[in-house]
Formats: C-alpha cells, sequence, structure tokens
C-alpha cells in the first residue's frame, strides 16, 4: 500500500519533459505549443499530431500511425481525420510550413529551417 | 393623507396666499397714505382711512372666504381628475400582482405622463406574460420528454419482473441506451439554464479554434453518414464562456450533420472577423425546408421535421444555441438554403484581446 503511494506521488510528479525542435516549443504537461516564441492555439487533436510527428524528432510517421495514436486503434481507417486534422494545423502553426508530407509515406516535421514548398500535398 | 387631499390643501392655499398678498398690497400702497382724520371741509365728502378700513375688510373677509371655499372644492374636482388614470394603472397592478398578466390598461387619451407610464407598464406586462407562456410551455415540454424516459424505463422493468427468463443483457443494453437519452437530456437542460442565468465568466477565445474541435469531435459521425465537413475562415477573436461557446459550435454542427442528405451531403463551417464583431457560420446541404419551420427551429423540443435514424438529440440543440448566443450578446440567425438544407450564422461582439 505505501508502496502503491509512494508510486503514485511519484507519477504525479512525473512531468514529461518538453520538446523543442525547428523552432517549435512543445508542453505535453501544460499542452501549449509556441513557434519562434509565439503562442499557437490548437485543438485536442491538432496537438496530439503535432506531439507525434515532433516525438518522432524529424522521422517520417504514416498516416496509419497517427490514427492509432492520435485518435485510437479503433478509428475507422478510411476516415479522413488525419489529412483534415494535418492541414488544419499547418495553417495553425503558419508560414514558414513546418509539416511535411512525404508523397505515399506520410508526414514529417522538417527539423531543418523549412524548405520552400516544404508544406505542399 | 391621500395625494387627493395634499392637492386639494396645495390648491386652497395658493389661493388664500394669492388673495392675502392682493390685500396686503392695497394696505401697503394705498390705504396707509390715506389721512386717518376725516377732514371736515368745504368740498365734497372724503373719507377717513378708519371708513375705508370698515367698508373693506368685511367685503374682503368675505372674498378670502370664497376664495377658500372654490380652492378646496374646485382643488378636491381637478386633484381627482388629474389623478384618475393612477387609478386605473394601479388597478391594473393589483390585478397583475393576483396573477392575470393578460390584462392591459390601454389608456387613450393625450399623450401625457400617465399615458407613457402606463404604456410602459402595458409594455412590461406584455413581456412578462410571453416570458411567463414562455416558462410554462418549456416546464411542460421538459417534464414530458424526461417522461419519456422513464416511462419506457419502467415497461422495460415491468417486462423483466414478469418474465424472469427474458434475455438480460438486451434489457441492460436497452436500459443503459434509454438512460444514456436521459442523462443527456437533463445535461441539456442544464445548460441552457446557466447560459439563461449568465453564470459564466468571460475569456478571450477564438471561434475558428472551436469550429475544428467540433468539425474533430464530429467528423466519426459525419463520415458514418456519409456527410463531409469542410472548415475555412479566419481567427475569429471573441471573449465568452469557452465551455458553452465550444457547445454552441458542436451543436450547429451537429444539427448540421445529422438534418443533412442521406448520402454523400456537406457541412461547410466558416469563421470571420469584421469591424462589427465576429462570426461563425454553419451551412449544411438537406432537404428543402419551409420558411415557416426555419422560423420556428430554435423553439425547445422541435425536431426539424420527421426524420429516420433514433439519434436525432434530444431536441435542445438549436434552442441551446440561442441561449448561448443571446447570454454573449450577439445573434443567432437561421435562413433556408435555396438548394436545401439550413444556414446558420452566430455573430458575436469582437473580443478585446490583442491579436
Amino acid at each position: 500500500m505505501l508502496r502503491l503511494r509512494a508510486l503514485h506521488r511519484r507519477r504525479a510528479h512525473h512531468r514529461p519533459p518538453v520538446l523543442e525542435v525547428a523552432g517549435l516549443r512543445l508542453d505535453p504537461f501544460r499542452r501549449e505549443v509556441h513557434r519562434d516564441g509565439r503562442y499557437v492555439a490548437l485543438t485536442r487533436k491538432q496537438f496530439a499530431v503535432l506531439e507525434v510527428l515532433v516525438t518522432a524528432g524529424g522521422g517520417v510517421v504514416s498516416a496509419e500511425e497517427l490514427l492509432e495514436r492520435a485518435w485510437d486503434v479503433n478509428a475507422d481507417p478510411f476516415t479522413n481525420a488525419v489529412r483534415i486534422t494535418v492541414s488544419a494545423l499547418r495553417k495553425r502553426l503558419g508560414q514558414p510550413g513546418i509539416v511535411a508530407t512525404v508523397p505515399g509515406v506520410g508526414y514529417r516535421i522538417e527539423v531543418a529551417a523549412a524548405a520552400p514548398g516544404g508544406d505542399a500535398g | 393623507m391621500s395625494v387627493r387631499l395634499k392637492l386639494t390643501l396645495s390648491y386652497a392655499g395658493f389661493l388664500l396666499a394669492a388673495g392675502g398678498l392682493l390685500l396686503a398690497t392695497v394696505w401697503v400702497f394705498l390705504l396707509r397714505y390715506v389721512p386717518d382724520q376725516s377732514v371736515a371741509g368745504p368740498g365734497p365728502f372724503q373719507p377717513s382711512r378708519t371708513d375705508l378700513q370698515n367698508a373693506f375688510v368685511p367685503r374682503a373677509g368675505q372674498a378670502m372666504v370664497f376664495l377658500l371655499v372654490v380652492g378646496l372644492v374646485g382643488g378636491w374636482f381637478l386633484a381627482g381628475r388629474m389623478l384618475s388614470p393612477l387609478a386605473r394603472i394601479t388597478d391594473a397592478t393589483r390585478t397583475a400582482a393576483a396573477g392575470s398578466l393578460s390584462h392591459r390598461i390601454r389608456m387613450e387619451g393625450r399623450d401625457d405622463e400617465f399615458r407613457e407610464l402606463a404604456d410602459a407598464f402595458d409594455g412590461m406586462l406584455g413581456r412578462l406574460d410571453a416570458h411567463v407562456a414562455e416558462q410554462q410551455r418549456f416546464a411542460a415540454n421538459a417534464s414530458h420528454e424526461l417522461r419519456t424516459p422513464l416511462a419506457i424505463t419502467q415497461t422495460l422493468l415491468d417486462v423483466a419482473r414478469r418474465n424472469p427468463a427474458h434475455d438480460h443483457d438486451e434489457l441492460l443494453e436497452r436500459l443503459l441506451h434509454v438512460n444514456t437519452r436521459a442523462v443527456a437530456l437533463t445535461e441539456a437542460l442544464l445548460l441552457l439554464s446557466r447560459a439563461d442565468r449568465r453564470s459564466f465568466t468571460h475569456e478571450p477565445v477564438d471561434l475558428s479554434l472551436f469550429a475544428e474541435d467540433a468539425a474533430e469531435t464530429l467528423l466519426p459521425l459525419a463520415e458514418g453518414r456519409g456527410v463531409a465537413i469542410e472548415v475555412s475562415g479566419d481567427a475569429a477573436p471573441t471573449t465568452g464562456s469557452p465551455a458553452l461557446l465550444q457547445q454552441l459550435t458542436t451543436n450547429l454542427v451537429h444539427n448540421a450533420v445529422v438534418h443533412n442528405l442521406p448520402d454523400g451531403g456537406t457541412v461547410w463551417v466558416t469563421t470571420r472577423a469584421g469591424d462589427e464583431g465576429v462570426e461563425l457560420s454553419v451551412v449544411n446541404t438537406g432537404e428543402a425546408l419551409g420558411t415557416s419551420l426555419v422560423a420556428i427551429l430554435k423553439e425547445p423540443f422541435l425536431r426539424g421535421s420527421a426524420r429516420t435514424g433514433g439519434d436525432q438529440g434530444v431536441g435542445l440543440g438549436l434552442a441551446i444555441a440561442e441561449s448561448i448566443t443571446r447570454a454573449h450578446d450577439g445573434a443567432l440567425l437561421l435562413a433556408r438554403r435555396a438548394e436545401g438544407g439550413l444556414s446558420a450564422t452566430v455573430r458575436l461582439p469582437a473580443g478585446r484581446w490583442g491579436r
């Protein structure tokens, strides 16, 4: 019982680390995103998608994986949710585009300064 | 002392004072200068001051008494005439206090302060009457709607008790469904009263975020019905309760998804910010709606038209949207689309926060 409490206490104080990549600052504990110091308001799904992409650290994440991790395993595989949310997320994050589409594979964060046209698709 | 008596005494008092002033003037500027000794001379008779006083004072006294009587009688009559509209207004107030709000004063005659008061009073009675009628209708509808799930539960339980071999899983499933509906309805009613009481905080919010959130939440429902949701537009900063405004947006989008074409429908959600305020518009394809139907869509417990499909909501969606909009000093406009479907526009005051 005591051990459980101790575990609970440790959990309660455990904060996920703040993630920073390419001018983005994502605080999972406070659910806040800043880009170049500017606060960006995001919906729950937009935040979840960005968190998965930032955690991947520039690696490509497939739409199916995004659906599984930001929505849930039972989500309809034919849904447009990922496409719609990524497009809204891009608009919220502003220019230059930072979420790139890798055609036929998925999405990734442009870790280096966003290349022109990187957000096409 | 009644106002009528006070006015009467004031009239009489003023008349007496005026009369007294006139007499005093006669004394001060006229009688005082007449010599008091009779001047016996060769000329015609010259009255002394005493002669004049003896002749004048009794007449003056009579005149004062006359003035007093005229003041009292005339004052009583005049005050009665002036105050008669007040009596009518008082009667109307008593009638209203006794519970009858349908009575009106309907004062005729000239446009004076009393007429103004009576008209204002009639206006107030009219609004109260409409408000009470609306409340009564709402309470009756709400009780009726709340009774339905309870009555269904009762029937289900009765059947189960009389028939112990009944399939309990199915019973539980149906009870759960009915209960969920009752809870949703109760929550909607609570939300409605919360918005009406305006008991919420005002925070800076962006309607476009709510629009995207509502689209995310309702996308599975929409895709299940073959309806596409398209969100577009600019940031729409305003102030208000985030929870209520999110509910407003979700209600409108939910309404647009549910009352849409059977397949291949679309919902367009657009946000806009202008000088006068911000605007959220939710437009959907669907069956053609009659103008008369659109006019009463905001009424509680009214569902657009008899449509197939069980989960059409509890019939409070647009009533809640209207309530929330009004509580935020905005306006909710509903219009039928010529091509079929509905267009709902919410206009709210612009937020006083920097972008």
